[in-house]
């Protein structure tokens, strides 16, 4: 963390007038761990001390009588109406909208060299761009190609044919798998599926994808 | 076993000397497509050329014509597809970085994503900006850069890509340098940046957005 001088001097004398962590923390922009950090040398005075455990003991009464469990039910139904919210925000994608939100998928996914590549592990995503090659790009599905990338522990044959239905790309299209062999066992959030590539071989299009990304990025 | 890119400044250090790929190939065993990609902007003197025979300066002139009719094509392809685009309007923009947000953007723990592609972090702050409206002192930035780069010069550089004030850059996170299969060069790769936004339930709504793209 980077010293910061200035904000230090402020929670100290905040706290020096009695104010707890929270109330600091509304008006200085610093993690309640600095606040803390800061203030442990700050004595307090008896009235002030009260007032904090007034305070605590009022917030506290209140999780009694709620209960944790209610609190994270309010959150959670907070949750669920900015969701519904949301979904009102965006329809379906029109044609055209289709077009640029796989442009920016790719740009996001996609491999600035050699050949159209597109590489991920979210089934939902790697769906719509299949979908997006072949209905946007016109890409032809027999020319579509996939590789794997799994752990050695892994069924290639098992996850071979879960790709091959969420992609509906034949596994006679599928590549061999790499294998990646077992590690030092740091890694510890190993992917169920692994992960996929899918390669269209065209350098052609994948010029077009990228003057399109430039075109968006420069309507900035 | 020798790193990949350690094979590649061989590779490149042969290259100036005037050798043939073939030659190199002899050195540093890796495929004669590869060693055209590492070197391919390092231009042998015409005494290096000559060299090698006569035969080989025809290949050169061969290969350099062939480039050069694939470039007019490549300028062909692009100013085709410029037609095929538009600008964006604000309602497309907010699809466009939701798009992005579902390719970059953390999906689990806070709203936050990360990249080291200057352009497409200034899309991103733009759409946090003006799509999202967030307002500048709710994001925080993160570094991760490399041993050998300089962190304040960094911080710099991304300060003024993303126009977040330096005291928002939070702690970097340093990786040795040289200790995976790829080395940086210096002046082309700045790190990668991660944006955080204090926002929860932008969050939640921003992933929202994105499970209406797959009901087209």
């Amino acid at each position: 963390m980077k010293p910061k001088p200035n904000e230090k001097r402020i929670v100290q004398c905040l706290r020096k007038q009695g104010l707890s962590y929270n109330e600091i923390l509304q008006k200085v922009p610093v993690t309640k761990s600095s606040i803390s950090f800061w203030c442990q040398g700050v004595e307090l005075t008896p009235e002030q001390k009260e007032r904090l455990n007034k305070k605590r003991e009022r917030n506290l009464q209140r999780i009694i009588i709620l209960g944790p469990k209610a609190i994270a039910k309010k959150r959670k139904k907070e949750i669920h109406k900015i969701k519904i919210e949301a979904k009102k925000e965006i329809h379906s994608l029109a044609p055209y909208e289709f077009k640029i939100v796989g442009a920016m998928l790719y740009w996001a996914e996609g491999s600035k060299s050699g050949g159209v590549e597109i590489t991920n592990s979210d089934p939902k995503l790697i769906k719509f761009m299949v979908r997006w090659l072949k209905q946007v790009c016109e890409a032809q599905p027999e020319r579509l190609k996939a590789r794997l990338n799994i752990h050695a522990n892994q069924n290639d044959k098992k996850i071979k044919k879960y790709w091959s239905e969420i992609t509906n790309i034949p596994i006679s299209q599928f590549g061999k798998s790499y294998i990646k062999p077992e590690g030092t066992g740091h890694r510890k959030n190993i992917l169920d599926n692994g992960v996929i590539r899918i390669r269209f071989g065209s350098e052609d299009l994948r010029h077009r994808i990228m003057t399109w990304i430039k075109v968006l990025y420069q309507s900035l | 076993m020798k790193k990949l890119w350690q094979l590649r400044e061989n590779a490149i250090k042969l290259r100036r000397l005037g050798w043939a790929y073939s030659e190199i190939q002899k050195k540093v065993p890796v495929h004669k497509i590869t060693l055209s990609k590492w070197c391919r902007d390092i231009e042998l003197t015409s005494r290096q050329i000559k060299s090698h025979g006569g035969r080989y300066a025809n290949r050169l002139k061969g290969a350099k014509a062939n480039c050069l009719k694939r470039q007019k094509e490549i300028i062909r392809i692009q100013k085709k597809a410029e037609n095929e685009i538009h600008i964006l309007t604000p309602y497309e923009l907010k699809i466009a970085g939701a798009a992005l947000y579902w390719g970059e953007g953390n999906k689990s723990h806070g709203l936050a994503f990360s990249n080291s592609d200057p352009e497409l972090v200034k899309f991103m702050m733009k759409w946090f900006q003006e799509t999202c409206e967030v307002p500048n002192k709710k994001i925080r930035a993160y570094l991760y850069l490399h041993t050998g780069q300089n962190e304040k010069k960094m911080q710099k550089y991304w300060s003024r890509v993303t126009n977040i004030p330096l005291n928002q850059f939070n702690k970097t996170i340093l990786k040795k340098e040289g200790s995976a299969s790829r080395k940086y060069s210096q002046d082309k790769y700045k790190g990668t940046i991660k944006i955080q936004v204090l926002n929860e339930n932008l969050k939640h709504r921003i992933l929202s957005w994105i499970e209406q793209f797959n009901f087209t």
